[in-house]
C-alpha cells in the first residue's frame, strides 16, 4: 500500500470523528505547550547568563580575591567565603600574577561605596576602579556619545551604569525612584556632580548639620588629620561623566548598578585625602594604623587560552588567594539550570503523559468501533503491516497536529510572558525571560509525534491481530 | 480442465464446553477453473466453515486445501493475506462496504492494498461499476443506495482486482427475492464473461440452481454433488424464449406494415 493512501485513510478516519479528535489533540496541545514554555523559561535564563559572562570578560577571565577589602554592596562570590585567606591583593600580587605561566594580563580593581551629590539629589553608589585596559576589556555597551575615561586625566571621570539613576534620592523627602517611579531630574552627562569618598564623615556631618548647598567647594581643605572626634565635613570632588551604559533603567545588564572610574586616579585621590589616616575599607593594624601597602578588592586575570583557565585558577589558589572563574561559575550555573529545566520540563512532561493516555484511549475506542471495517480490509487483502501502520499514523497524526498547535500556542505565550516581564521590569534579567529556539520547536514536535505513536502502538497491534472472521460474521 | 481448488480429507473440530463439534468431518472435492459452484446446506452444516477455510480465514484442524497449487494450511497469516490480495475476490452477505467512501472509492479500495496509483484505481473501478450497471450511482455513499445496488458495488469490488477465484458468502441473504434474482443473474453473467471461478455458499436451493455444480453438505460432510442439468435446460429455454420473442416481433412488424398498406 502506498504511503499516500495510508495517510489518506488515517486522516480520513480522524476527520470522521471530529469532536473526539479535537479533544484528544487538545490534550497534546496542552502537554506540548507546557513543555515548550517551561523549557523556554530555562533557556531564557541561560541565555541571559551567557550574555552576562560575555560582558564580564568572557570565559578566560579569572577573578582573584584576597582578604576582604573595600566595600561592596553586592557579593558575587559568596561561595568563596568559607576559606578566607590572610593575604591581601597588592601591587606585589599583581606582579606575581603577571609572572605566572598562561597569564595574558592581570589588573587590580577596587570597589567602594561612596556618595554622589547633584542638585537636590544624593545617590549612594558603588564606585569601581579599573585600569584603563581592563575597562576596555569589559566591553561595555555605551551610549553613542560616550567615551572611556581619559588615561591621563587628573580628574576622576566616571562611567555610569544605566541603573544608577535609580539609586538617587531626593534630599529632605528621602524619596527615590522605587517610591515615586520617577527618575531623578539629573542630566548625568552635563550636570555638575560632587563625589564624596569618605562616607563616614559624610554621614556624621549630615547628622549634626543640615548639609548646606555650598557649591564650588573645590578648594575645601584637604583631609589633614581629622580624627573621629572632630566633625569635619568630608572633601567633595567635582566629577563629571564621560560616558553612560546604553539602555534605560528597564534593561538590565552586567554594568547596570556600577559607576566606573580609573583606578589610578581613584587611588591617588584616596591617598591624598586620607594621608596618614586609614582609608575606609583598607586594612589596618590592630591599633587602627594603616599598612604601608595599598590593597585592592580583586585582581582580574585573563588566561591566554580557555584550556588553561582551570590549571591557572588552581595555581593561584595555591598561592593563597580566593579564585573564581567565569568558567567555574558557568559550570555551577549550568548544573543549576539543568536542574531547573528538568523540573520545569518534568511538569510539562506529566501533562503530555496524560495526553498520551488520552491518545491510547481514543485509539482503542476507534478500533472497537471499526472492528468490522478492519476485518473487511483484512479479508480484502490489506496486509497486517499496513493495518498497523495505518493506526500508528493515526496516533502519530494526533501527536503531530497537537505538536504544531502546541508550538503556536507556546509562541503566543512566550510573547505574552516577555511582554509582561518587560512591562513590569526589574526581574534582574537581561533580555527575554522566555526564549524558544528552533531546535526546541522541532524537538517538541518530534516528541509529540513520538508520544502519539507510542501511545498508539498497542492499540495498533491489537487492530493488526483482530480476526478477519469478525467481519464476515453477519452483524 | 485444470483443478483450481482441491480439498483433501479436510477436518475442522471445535471445542464447545466439554464436547467436540465436528464442523467439517472429512471433506474431499475439487473445483475446476471457470466453474460456478454452489455449496448448499442448512445452517450449522459447516458450509460457512468450509468457505472460510478455502479463503484462508480459518485454519483447518487436519487436511489439505490446495488453491492454484498453493497449500493454504502451510501459509502464515501474512501469507494468507497476500494470497487473498493476489488471487481472491470476496462478496459478503451484508455487503460490508465502507460507510465513509462512495461507491467508486469502495470498489477501488482493494486495489489500493496492492499499491496501485489512485488514478488507475479509479479508472478500473469506474469500468467495473459500468459493468454492474451502476453508472448513475458512482458518487453515492452506501447509505444512499438500496441493498441491491450495494451488493452490485460489492460484486464490482470483488471483480476489480481481477481475481482467479471469487468467494461469495450468502450474497443475497439480505436481499428480497426479486433483487436476489437480479444480483444472481448479474453475478452469473459477469463471471461467465470474465472466466472466473465462483464459489458461493447458500442455504437456498433455488439460488443454487444458478450454479454449474452444487455441493450438498450436511453435518460437515459432502453428501451429494449435483451437476446442474436444469440450468442447461434453463439456458435452452431462455434461447428459445428469445427466438419466439423475435419471431413475435417480426410478425408484429409485418402486421404493422400490412396495416400501413391498408
Amino acid at each position: 500500500m502506498r504511503w499516500i493512501d495510508l495517510l489518506r485513510m488515517s486522516s480520513g478516519s480522524l476527520k470522521r470523528r471530529k469532536l473526539r479528535t479535537f479533544l484528544t489533540v487538545l490534550g497534546v496541545v496542552i502537554g506540548t505547550a507546557s513543555i515548550v514554555v517551561m523549557i523556554s523559561l530555562g533557556l531564557g535564563m541561560q541565555q541571559s547568563l551567557y550574555r552576562e559572562i560575555e560582558q564580564s570578560g568572557g570565559m578566560t577571565s579569572i577573578t582573584v580575591t584576597g582578604k576582604d577589602v573595600g566595600s561592596r554592596m553586592v557579593y558575587t562570590s559568596d561561595d568563596q567565603m568559607g576559606d578566607e585567606t590572610k593575604k591581601y591583593i597588592t601591587d606585589e600580587t599583581i606582579k606575581e600574577l603577571e609572572k605566572l605561566e598562561h597569564v595574558a594580563s592581570a589588573s587590580p580593581s577596587l570597589t567602594m561605596n561612596s556618595v554622589l551629590l547633584s542638585g537636590k539629589y544624593e545617590g549612594y553608589i558603588q564606585l569601581v576602579g579599573l585600569t584603563p585596559e581592563e575597562m576596555k576589556r569589559q566591553n561595555m555597551k555605551l551610549t553613542d556619545d560616550s567615551r572611556l575615561p581619559d588615561e591621563d586625566a587628573q580628574n576622576l571621570e566616571l562611567i555610569f551604569g544605566n541603573g544608577v539613576p535609580t539609586m538617587f534620592y531626593e534630599r529632605g523627602s528621602g524619596k527615590g525612584y522605587w517610591e515615586t517611579m520617577e527618575l531623578p531630574d539629573i542630566d548625568f552627562r552635563n550636570d555638575q556632580m560632587f563625589l564624596i569618598l569618605d562616607q563616614d564623615a559624610f554621614f556624621n556631618a549630615q547628622q549634626n548639620t543640615p548639609v548646606s548647598e555650598n557649591s564650588g567647594d573645590q578648594s575645601a581643605q584637604s583631609g589633614g588629620n581629622a580624627s573621629a572626634g572632630t566633625q569635619k565635613p568630608p572633601k567633595k570632588y567635582v566629577v563629571n561623566a564621560c560616558g553612560m551604559v546604553a539602555g534605560d533603567v528597564e534593561s538590565y545588564n552586567a554594568n547596570y548598578y556600577d559607576v566606573y572610574c580609573n583606578i589610578d586616579v581613584l587611588r591617588s585621590m584616596l591617598q591624598k585625602e586620607f594621608a596618614g589616616r586609614a582609608i575606609p575599607g583598607q586594612p589596618t593594624t590592630k591599633t587602627g594604623k594603616p599598612y604601608r601597602f595599598f590593597a585592592y578588592t580583586t585582581a582580574k586575570v585573563q588566561a591566554d587560552e580557555l584550556d588553561n583557565v582551570e590549571s591557572l585558577a588552581n595555581q593561584i589558589r595555591e598561592l593563597g588567594y580566593n579564585v573564581s572563574t567565569n568558567a567555574e561559575y558557568l559550570k555551577s550555573m549550568q548544573k543549576q539550570f539543568a536542574m531547573v529545566q528538568a523540573l520545569l520540563g518534568g511538569i510539562g512532561a506529566v501533562s503530555l503523559f496524560v495526553a498520551a493516555i488520552g491518545i491510547a484511549n481514543t485509539m482503542m475506542m476507534s478500533i472497537y468501533e471499526r472492528t468490522k471495517e478492519i476485518g473487511v480490509i483484512k479479508v480484502l487483502g490489506c496486509s497486517l503491516r499496513n493495518i498497523k501502520t495505518m493506526f500508528l499514523m493515526e496516533a502519530g497524526f494526533i501527536g503531530f497536529i497537537g505538536g504544531v498547535i502546541g508550538n503556536i500556542l507556546s509562541f503566543l505565550m512566550s510573547v505574552a510572558i516577555n511582554f509582561l516581564v518587560a512591562k513590569s521590569g526589574g526581574v534582574g534579567l537581561d533580555g527575554n525571560l522566555s526564549y524558544i529556539p528552533l531546535w526546541l520547536v522541532l524537538a517538541s514536535m518530534g516528541f509529540a509525534v513520538f508520544v502519539g505513536m507510542v501511545a498508539g502502538y498497542f492499540p495498533a497491534l491489537r487492530a493488526m491481530r483482530l480476526s478477519p472472521l469478525a467481519a464476515i460474521r453477519n452483524n | 480442465m485444470k483443478k483450481i481448488i482441491e480439498v483433501k480429507n479436510l477436518y475442522k473440530l471445535y471445542r464447545v464446553g466439554d464436547s467436540i463439534v465436528r464442523a467439517l468431518n472429512g471433506v474431499d472435492f475439487a473445483i475446476y477453473e471457470g466453474e460456478f459452484c454452489a455449496i448448499v446446506g442448512t445452517s450449522g452444516s459447516g458450509k460457512s466453515t468450509l468457505l472460510n477455510m478455502l479463503a484462508g480465514l480459518e485454519k483447518p484442524t487436519k487436511g489439505e486445501v490446495i488453491i492454484d497449487g498453493v497449500h493454504m494450511e502451510t501459509l502464515n497469516e501474512e501469507g494468507l493475506v497476500r494470497f487473498r490480495r493476489e488471487n481472491v475476490g470476496f462478496i459478503f452477505q451484508s455487503f460490508h462496504l465502507l460507510g465513509t467512501m462512495n461507491a467508486l472509492e469502495n470498489v477501488a479500495l482493494p486495489l489500493s492494498f496492492r499499491g496501485e496509483s489512485r488514478a488507475s484505481r479509479l479508472k478500473k473501478a469506474d469500468q467495473m461499476l459500468d459493468l454492474v450497471k451502476l453508472k448513475k450511482h458512482k458518487k453515492h455513499l452506501p447509505s444512499q443506495m438500496s441493498g441491491g445496488q450495494q451488493q452490485r458495488v460489492g460484486v464490482a469490488r470483488a471483480l476489480v482486482v481481477d481475481p482467479k477465484i471469487i468467494f461469495a458468502d450468502e450474497p443475497t441473504g439480505n436481499l428480497d427475492s426479486h433483487t436476489s434474482e437480479e444480483v444472481m443473474e448479474l453475478m452469473q453473467q459477469v463471471v461467465k464473461k470474465q472466466g472466473k471461478t465462483l464459489v458461493m455458499v447458500t442455504h437456498d436451493d433455488h439460488l443454487a440452481a444458478y450454479a454449474d455444480r452444487i455441493f450438498h453438505i450436511i453435518d460437515g460432510k459432502i453428501v451429494k454433488v449435483e451437476v446442474n442439468s436444469a440450468k442447461e435446460a434453463k439456458k435452452e429455454n431462455a434461447t428459445k424464449k428469445e427466438q419466439t420473442r423475435e419471431q413475435k416481433k417480426e410478425t408484429k412488424k409485418e402486421r404493422e406494415r400490412e396495416e400501413e398498406r391498408k
